[in-house]
Parts: structure tokens; C-alpha cells; sequence
């Protein structure tokens, strides 16, 4: 399908970008105004955001809700249309981004024009889906199809709430971040996490062969996420109200233990198969889940009265920011993504050397992107913390680290430049082999427990 | 989902929405005071190249950082500091030190605009970007531009030519130089209160840092 395609092109060149911003670094800025840092660091988080993880998400809980509800999507056309003003939207944004026109939110980089595409986009895609849903073949709902449904609905309500508010110039002063925080958390933490926790609830299970461990566990993660989640998201600002930092703080450690909860789960899921036959696909998932409880872990650690000042305006909230975002949800969708493409063209992956690759530079580029920055956020507060140490000094003391992050961004572009690559490949042999449109989705097999 | 509506948007919203400006004591000014127009335009240079990825505008009091001690604010930042901002740029990361009180202690607009075109020249090992594209370089007209900055010979354009800022750089700096926050207020006291708080007093002193006084922002 079009829609389909047009998702795994966007996401080569998203990344494709990103390695453009990190390798020109700091110093080595060309003097074009439109490659200035400040824009290439809001375009590659826009770009990953929207043109990557909430469209790969899309598509995955679109493929779920047929698969678990064992029905067809109903209009298939509408989807695609979806998809392409989608994408028309992520590509307003990077050129408003570009240009100069962005908002300096972030999580929420690009002006109204090209917001209110994205959101147009949204609705199309999420009624399709959400109708196809409501007209599945099966009655009871799997974990996934909750955290689905709700990323469907949550999204609109707040990108619309947050958009309305913002993107229009209705608010001013303190609100302003206030709001922006507020949404960017929803987005992330509610939303695309949902999408993730939603894929590795059906192919955790799916690709291992096993029944869910606990479904009293699924419930319990899915409540403290959806419950707690919102309230999060203030660990790096001072200038607002006080009672905000705290309430945040205390959402975090309610999120990380609900958070640790959904990764215990998938662990206990995968630990149950003996038979060590378990699909390469799997790996994806279990490098995700370590992710997610490494982020779960030091994410209420990082809370603590002892700590949160020092790591306050460090690099160890970006760090963390990666582990969530590239660590488990990019990690999850891609594992995702490498399963529904060839379900759905009904073939293998070209090259398994091809499919080791991706997966082993993309998990090797997550870590070595997350973990020193993680470090960096500390040497940069502790130093930043002493005032007897030159603030010049403060910021060179993280350089070395800094590098390791830049070259597991280079190693995590090269896995997803060979994923793209790879793709076309499977592409033209779908195409050849049967000469006949990709069918969308097929009900047969149905979704196993 | 309604409860955070509730507490994130609504609560907030309405909390820092009702605020107006307020007369800083003792002196009795009305803080904060709208910028200047072209400091506010240099707010949205600022915006539009994400200066805000690198430096923060929020300064944190002194007995729990060394904000303080390092110059960057006399006093906590508060959320009355943004109120007429749209949007304020609080950042998140510091790369780059802090400017909520830069207007305080970087008076020298002509040593601005030099460390804009490129920072390498007044702070050697500097990570900020060169500015270079807010800068024009042309040919000498007459006796040259009076803006003209002043570059060492190993920074400067080839002869006949001069590198004058545009209207964007001045805005910039103008907008910088506009960023303060050294007024004494009711949630923000300043750790010493002194009348008039003169700004100089903030580049150097770590030892008023162990003031007692624990300002509480709501
Ligand atoms: C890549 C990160 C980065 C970006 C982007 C950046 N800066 Fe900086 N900035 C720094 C660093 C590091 C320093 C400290 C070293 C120095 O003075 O050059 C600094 C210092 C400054 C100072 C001097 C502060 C002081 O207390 O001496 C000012 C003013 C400033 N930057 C303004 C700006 C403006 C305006 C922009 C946007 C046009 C900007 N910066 C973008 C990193 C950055």
C-alpha cells in the first residue's frame, strides 16, 4: 500500500537527518541559517516524533486492531489519503522548522499551518480505525487493543487542546511552558508509549510462542500509565508553580513502577519458552523491554530531593528522553515493523544478513546513544553544581562522553539506511513476485493469545 | 484524562492566567515591564534559531545551586518574571550559561554582537555556534559603516570589506540585553535585600550564597 510505503521512506530520511545534525556537531556549523543547531536539534525531534514514531505507531495499532479483531480494514483508499496529507504535514513542519518558523516548544516544534495538516491526517486515520475496531469479529479485547484505542482517542484531545492553546498565541508568560509540558508528556507518555506497550503486548507473546504471563499485571500497567502518566513531565524546569515539580516527581515513581510491571510482564512471557527457537524478531522486543526498565529505574532516581537539582538542565533528562523514545519506543515499533512488512507481502526478508544488521546496530546505536548522555547529564551537574569550576570547563569535562553519543547516532542511522534499503528490496520483490497490488490486511490467521 | 485536564491545563492556566504585573517593593516598579519593540523582535531571532536548545532563562536560588554563585541571577526566577512574554524561552539545558539575567551583566553591546558573528574570538574553546549569517559582509562604501565590528586580523574579511550586523543581530542582542530579572518580589525576595539592587553585584560573590533566607515560590 501506498500509505505503507510512503511510512518506511519517511522514516529513512528522518534519520537520515538526524545523522546530518549530529555529525556537523556544535563547531562544525556551515553558515546556512536553516542548519544552524538550534533548528536541526527542534527538525530531528519533530522528525522523529511525527514522522516516525507516531506514524509507525499508527500503522502498527491499525494492523493490530485487524489482526486482533480478525477484520478487514473497511477503506483502505481513505487510509492511504490519510497518510499521504500525514506526511505532507511532517514535511511542512520540517520546512517550517527550517526556516526559521518554529515555535521553540518542545515535542511541539512546527506552527499551526502545519499542525492542523497533521491533525486532519489524524482524524482520518483514527475513525477508520477506530470504526474497524468497533467492528471487530471478536468480542473481548486483547491488552494491546486498550492501549490502541486509548492513543487513538488521547491524541487528538490533547494535540488539539495544546495546538488551540499554543500554536494560536492564546496564552503568555508561565502557562505557556506549563501547557507545552503538559502535552509533550501526554504525547510521549501516554500516546506513543501506548502504541509501543500495545505492539509488545501482541508480539512479545506472538513471536515467543506463549500465552500471556499475566493479564492482572497488563491491567495494572496499563491503569498506573494511563492514570499517572499525565501528571508527569516537570523534572527540568524551576520557573513554575511548585506544587507542579512535585506532583511530578511523584507521577514518575507511580509510572516507573507500572512501567517495570509491563516490562516484568514481557520478560515473564518470553522467559516461558523453552525451545529456543524463538523468531530473531524477538530481540527487538527484549532489548526494548531492558530499555523501558533501565528508563523506569533511573527516571525515579533521577527524582529524588538528592538528585533532581544536580541533574536539573543536564543532558541526563535528554538521555533519558532517548531511552524512552529511541530505546523502547523506536525499538518496539521497528522490531514491529519488521514483522507486519513481511506479513504483508506475504514474503521473507531478502537478506537475513540484512535483518541481523539492522537489528544489531539499531539496538547498539540506542545504547550507545542513551547510556552516555545519561553520564554526560551527571559530570555536567556535578560540575555545574561546584562554581569554583569554569563554566566553559563544566561543559568541556562531557565532551569526551559526548562523542560515544554522536557515534552510536552514526551506528543507528547505518542500521536504518540498510532498513530502508532492504525494504525497496522487498518491495520490488513482492512486486515481481506476483505483480499485484499488496494486500492490506488478511484475517486469516487472526491474533494469537 | 479529565483529571489532567484538570490539574495540567485548567488549574494552571487559570492559576498563572490571573496574574498581572506587580509593583516590585521597595521600590514600587511595576514589574515586568513590556520589552521594548525591538527587543521583542530579537525575541523571535532568538526563537526562530533555538538558542533556547542551549541556554536556559531560569535561575535557581542559592542554597540549592550555584546559579547563584556563578553570576547567573541574584535571585530564583518565578513565573511573574515571564508573565508578558509570548512565549518565554525558560530552556531546558544548559550548554550555553544562563541569560535570565544577562541583560544584568553583559552591558556591552559591541562585545555581543562580536561573540554573535563568532565566539571563538572573545572565548577561545567556545561550543556556541558562530552567528555568521546574522552578519553581512560587503564592500566598504565611503569611510565604512560605523557598526562595523571590529575583527583581529585572522577573523577579518579580505580587504576592502567590512562585516556590519543586520537589523536580526542587533534585535538579538537587544532582546539579550533585555533579560533581566533582578527585582526584588514578594515570592522571589532577594536573598540580601538591598534597594535598588545594583547588578553589578552579580558576577562575583559566592559567599552570600549561605544567606538563610529560603525564598518559597508557591
Ligand atoms: C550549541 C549551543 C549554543 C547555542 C545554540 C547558543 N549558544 Fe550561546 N553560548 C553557548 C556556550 C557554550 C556559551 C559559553 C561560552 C561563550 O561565552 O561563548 C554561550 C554563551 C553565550 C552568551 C554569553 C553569556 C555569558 O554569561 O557570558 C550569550 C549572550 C549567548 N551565548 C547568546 C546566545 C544567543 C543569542 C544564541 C542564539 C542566536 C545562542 N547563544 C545560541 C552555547 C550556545
Amino acid at each position: 500500500m501506498v500509505g505503507a510505503s510512503v511510512l518506511w521512506l519517511l522514516l529513512g530520511s528522518a534519520l537520515g537527518l538526524i545523522a546530518s545534525v549530529k555529525m556537523h556537531g556544535p563547531h562544525f556549523l556551515a553558515d546556512f541559517s536553516f542548519l544552524t543547531y538550534g533548528r536541526l536539534v527542534f527538525a530531528q525531534n519533530a522528525l522523529f516524533l511525527y514522522g516516525f514514531a507516531l506514524q509507525a505507531g499508527l500503522a502498527v495499532a491499525l494492523w493490530l486492531i485487524a489482526r486482533l479483531g480478525r477484520s478487514v480494514i473497511p477503506n483502505a483508499t481513505l487510509v492511504s489519503a490519510g497518510a499521504i496529507l500525514w506526511n505532507i504535514g511532517v514535511l511542512a513542519a520540517l520546512l517550517l522548522i527550517l526556516a526559521g518558523e518554529t515555535t521553540g516548544l518542545w515535542r511541539l516544534e512546527f506552527p499551526a499551518p502545519a499542525a492542523m495538516t497533521l491533525f486532519i491526517a489524524f482524524i482520518v486515520i483514527a475513525i477508520i480505525a477506530l470504526m474497524n475496531l468497533k467492528a471487530r469479529n471478536v468480542q473481548t479485547m486483547y491488552p494491546s487493543l486498550w492501549f490502541a484505542q486509548t492513543g487513538l482517542f488521547w491524541f487528538p484531545w490533547v494535540f488539539a487542546g495544546a495546538t488551540y492553546l499554543l500554536l494560536f498565541g492564546l496564552l503568555r508568560g508561565s502557562a505557556v511552558p506549563v501547557i507545552a509540558g503538559w502535552y509533550g508528556q501526554n504525547f510521549v507518555g501516554v500516546v506513543l508509549s501506548g502504541f509501543a506497550l500495545g505492539a509488545a503486548y501482541y508480539f512479545v507473546p506472538k513471536l515467543s510462542n506463549q500465552p500471556l504471563h499475566s493479564h492482572a499485571l497488563a491491567v495494572f500497567g496499563f491503569w498506573t500509565v494511563i492514570i499517572f502518566a499525565p501528571l508527569g513531565g516537570f523534572s527540568n524546569v524551576s520557573a513554575v508553580p511548585r506544587w507542579l515539580t512535585g506532583l511530578s516527581a511523584v507521577s514518575q515513581w507511580v509510572v516507573s513502577v507500572g512501567m517495570l510491571a509491563n516490562a516484568y510482564n514481557f520478560y515473564c512471557t518470553w522467559k516461558a519458552d523453552r525451545s529456543a527457537s524463538s523468531s530473531p524478531g524477538l530481540s527487538y522486543f527484549k532489548a526494548s523491554t531492558g530499555m523501558l526498565a533501565l528508563w523506569a529505574v533511573l527516571g525515579a532516581w533521577g527524582t529524588l530531593p538528592s538528585n533532581s537539582n544536580t541533574l536539573m538542565f543536564t543532558h541526563f533528562h535528554t538521555g533519558l528522553s532517548v531511552l524512552l523514545e529511541y530505546g523502547f519506543i523506536g525499538l518496539t515499533l521497528l522490531g514491529s515493523l519488521t514483522v507486519v512488512a513481511t506479513t504483508l507481502m506475504k514474503l521473507e526478508w531478502p537478506s537475513a544478513s540484512f535483518s541481523k544488521a539492522h537489528l544489531i546496530l539499531s539496538i547498539l546505536g540506542v545504547a550507545v546513544m542513551s547510556f552516555p548522555l545519561c553520564a554526560v547529564g551527571m559530570t555536567h551537574g556535578l560540575a555545574l553544581a561546584d562554581p569554583s569550576v569554569p563554566f566553559l570547563d563544566a561543559v568541556k569535562r562531557t565532551f569526551p562522553m559526548f562523542a560515544l553519543t554522536t557515534i552510536g547516532l552514526l551506528l543507528f542511522c547505518i542500521g536504518q539506511a540498510l532498513f530502508l534499503l532492504h525494504f525497496v528490496q522487498l518491495a520490488v520483490k513482492s512486486f515481481v513476485s506476483c505483480c499485484r497490488p499488496i494486500e492490506w490486511i488478511t484475517p486469516e490467521k487472526g491474533g494469537s493469545k | 484524562m479529565s483529571v489532567s485536564w484538570y490539574t495540567m491545563v485548567f488549574k494552571p492556566v487559570l492559576e498563572l492566567g490571573r496574574q498581572t504585573p506587580v509593583a516590585s517593593q521597595p521600590s514600587n516598579q511595576i514589574y515586568p515591564q513590556p520589552r521594548p519593540g525591538f527587543a521583542k523582535q530579537g525575541a523571535d531571532i532568538y526563537r526562530a534559531n533555538g538558542c533556547v536548545t542551549c541556554h536556559t532563562q531560569q535561575a535557581r536560588d542559592g542554597n540549592t545551586s550555584s546559579d547563584k554563585a556563578r553570576g547567573w541571577g541574584v535571585r530564583l526566577t518565578v513565573a511573574q518574571d515571564y508573565l508578558l512574554d509570548q512565549p518565554p524561552q525558560l530552556g531546558w539545558i544548559r550548554l550555553g550559561p544562563d541569560l535570565s539575567n544577562a541583560g544584568a551583566r553583559l552591558a556591552d553591546a559591541k562585545y555581543q554582537l562580536l561573540h554573535l558573528y563568532n565566539p571563538q574570538m572573545v572565548m577561545k574553546g567556545s561550543k556556541m555556534p558562530p552567528y555568521k549569517f546574522l552578519f553581512e559582509t560587503r564592500k566598504i562604501r565611503n569611510q565604512g559603516s560605523s557598526e562595523a565590528l571590529t575583527l583581529a586580523p585572522e577573523y577579518s574579511p579580505a580587504a576592502g570589506y567590512e562585516v556590519v550586523p543586520t537589523d536580526n543581530a542587533k534585535a538579538v542582542v537587544a532582546y539579550v540585553m533585555s533579560l533581566r530579572s533582578d527585582l526584588p518580589l514578594f515570592e522571589a525576595p532577594m536573598p540580601q535585600p538591598k534597594t535598588n539592587a545594583p547588578a553589578t553585584d552579580a558576577t562575583n560573590n559566592a559567599a552570600s550564597a549561605t544567606s538563610t533566607n529560603s525564598p518559597a515560590a508557591k
